[in-house]
């Protein structure tokens, strides 16, 4: 089933190509094997027809998840959906909010949520590494931050 | 004989120059921490320090990059011993034998063994950049369109059948698919701007750092902190060392570490495939040749010596084709090949005329690094593994922030950020369903060089496709591809099935 999906995804993804590959110019100034699309469209091809075997295959058997109890696996996919909307509003911040601020509260914020306990040393370590990531890139290699 | 004589010129220069063993002292040092924290590759280890070495002249950057590869390598073997989790995907295979060794009290001596014998391996491999390097830097002035065409082809397919040995389908889905991606942007020929959909800033393609940090980084860093369950960490040093000879270990194993050290060089030359493979490879080498494998997964110094000397002389391999035919031969190595470019070393074919030192150099660039991360891994290894107590929870955020700076300073644009974003969620989706991930980014690396290429090869013989079956080189990587795909799906012998 897992299989399945995924060639399903990625055959979505090669028509999506190979449509953006048909629709660019077959002829230019050196001749219709210039055009642009022709290798695009030879790549989103092998990618539709290998997904395409993969789907058709006889499915292999999935080992994983059996051993995992429910619970874990219900906690871990929590976690992760937690974690990732977390890195979502980071980026999403980024540039809106100063570097500082934004960098201490993420990452004091993560830690505390997954941690959940020694409050005040997570804040303490956040800030320290936020600070000390600041003055890294921007004073000692002089590279722009966000 | 120019290249050796680089080579020793360099090591002698760069003894001689403070200013430069201070940053390569730091840099092995932070490659040695980046190896030893779980979740933290060689290959995000480099990305973050070419980020950090943007205003650096070459010659001090490229050795830095060198010295973050190699300490990252040998690093995740102190995690791999202690701790029975990789530190990087090259160390694998060491915490078959490291781990038991450590809960029999052997700490201490696995993890020395693990750096003695990571040592010998980097050397070995940079014997091979001194020799093989200019070598094939010679063969590929033979190149034309069409070798170079195929070879992209064939580096995307051998590294999915080898990154994937249990479904190579799937590993050569992701290679066609990096090489699909990399189609985004400007074509090399007539400029035209294919999948923008009129957003200037994917004209420019999509930049490989932000590719390789979102596939790599990304993924570890959800995985890590999604995981409930936390590892047990062994770190019993109860059996004295002294009572066990390094230098007897060395001897009895000087056949296995030559046999590792070769295994693990020619599979760093194959492009896209990494040190992961090389150890493993190498490990059951070692084991097939071994007179006591029954000790194999229990313990055995045989099998943490196979593992550890080649997937540092994997290093080595791996460098080779980036340097001649600017294909990596591993995942850390692309992120180099993307530092070269950056700094201005057009890496490929003409490296040898235009920078005609730098293979030398690099060599012994590689041999310095390796006596810094012998040094100090004999030195800290134990202040380092303090690390290791550190919840991932603090550790894997921080890392985060990282990746995102370490990407936005590449061209001080958020776009990068969240280009690093898509393909880490791309990269999580691929590996939960068990697609590797180096042949797509060796497919997204070599993209660029198959669409010029096959284009250029029809244009000049008029779309006649007949060159790619007349021509030597071409002839034989086709006959490679062909053979690696059918290897995969002949019917198999009875008993050789696994």
């Amino acid at each position: 089933m897992k299989d399945r999906i995924s060639a399903l995804v990625f055959i979505a993804l090669g028509i999506f190509f190979l449509i953006g590959a048909l629709r660019m110019p077959r002829v230019t100034e050196y001749g219709k094997y210039g055009a642009p699309g022709i290798v695009p469209a030879f790549f989103s091809i092998m990618v539709i027809l290998l997904c395409f075997i993969m789907l058709v295959r006889k499915q292999r058997a999935s080992y994983e998840g059996s051993s995992v109890p429910v619970e874990v696996k219900r906690a871990e996919n929590r976690r992760l959906l937690l974690a990732s909307a977390m890195f979502l509003a980071y980026v999403f911040l980024l540039g809106k909010i100063n570097f500082i601020v934004l960098t201490s509260i993420f990452l004091s914020v993560t830690s505390m949520v997954f941690l959940r306990k020694r409050f005040i040393l997570t804040v303490a370590i956040s800030v320290a590494v936020t600070v000390g990531i600041y003055y890294l890139f921007s004073h000692v290699f002089l590279l722009p931050l966000p | 004989m120019y290249t050796v004589k680089v080579f020793f010129e360099s090591i002698a220069s760069t003894l001689s120059n403070p200013v430069l063993l201070f940053h390569l002292s730091w840099s092995t040092l932070l490659g040695i921490l980046v190896g030893t924290l779980p979740g933290l590759t060689a290959t995000l280890g480099v990305a973050i320090l070419t980020t950090l070495t943007f205003g650096f002249p070459p010659e001090i950057a490229i050795p830095m990059l060198l010295c973050v590869y190699i300490g990252a390598i040998y690093g995740g073997s102190r995690t791999a011993i202690v701790l029975n989790i990789p530190g990087t995907p090259a160390n694998a295979a060491t915490t078959v034998d490291g781990f038991p060794l450590a809960r029999s009290g052997m700490a201490g001596f696995a993890l020395n063994v693990a750096t003695i014998m990571s040592g010998i391996g980097s050397i070995v491999g940079a014997i091979f950049i001194v020799s093989l390097a200019p070598a094939l830097g010679a063969l590929a002035l033979k190149f034309g369109s069409w070798e170079f065409a195929i070879l992209a082809i064939f580096g995307t397919i051998i590294a999915g059948s080898l990154t994937a040995p249990k479904d190579p389908l799937k590993g050569w889905i992701a290679g066609f698919l990096g090489l699909m991606i990399a189609m985004i942007g400007l074509d090399e020929i007539v400029s035209f701007p294919r999948y923008t959909f009129g957003n200037i800033q994917l004209y420019g393609g999509i930049s490989l750092l932000p590719v390789l940090v979102g596939v790599y980084g990304v993924p570890e860093i959800l995985t890590s902190l999604k995981r409930v369950t936390k590892a047990e960490v062994v770190l019993d040093f109860s059996k004295s060392e002294r009572k066990l000879s390094y230098l007897e270990t060395i001897k009895k194993n000087a056949l296995n570490l030559l046999r590792s050290g070769i295994i693990g060089v020619f599979i760093g030359v194959i492009p896209g495939v990494g040190e992961d493979v090389a150890a493993w490879v190498a490990y059951d080498a070692a084991k097939r040749m071994s007179k006591e494998p029954e000790k194999f997964g229990k313990g055995s110094i045989e099998g943490l010596t196979a593992a550890e000397t080649a997937n540092n002389a994997c290093v080595g391999g791996a460098i080779i084709p980036v340097l001649t035919l600017a294909v990596p031969g591993s995942a850390p190595a692309a992120v180099l090949l993307a530092a070269m470019w950056i700094h201005g070393i057009k890496a490929g074919p003409l490296l040898p005329i235009q920078h005609p030192e730098m293979i030398g150099y690099v060599a012994g660039s590689f041999v310095i690094a390796t006596i810094l991360m012998v040094v100090f891994g004999l030195l800290v290894t134990r202040l380092f593994l303090k690390i290791l107590l550190v919840p991932t929870e603090i550790l894997m955020p921080i890392i985060f922030v990282l990746c995102v700076v370490g990407t936005y300073v590449l061209n001080g644009r958020l776009f990068d950020v969240w280009v690093m974003l898509l393909f880490g969620l791309l990269g999580y989706f691929m590996r939960i369903n068990d697609f590797p991930a180096a042949p797509f980014v060796l497919g997204f690396i070599l993209g660029p060089m198959a669409d010029t290429n096959i284009r250029r090869a029809l244009m000049l013989k008029n779309g006649d496709i007949s060159p790619f079956f007349t021509r030597p080189i071409s002839l034989v990587l086709i006959i490679a591809i062909t053979l690696v795909v059918l290897s995969k799906y002949l019917p198999k012998k009875r008993g050789e099935k696994r």
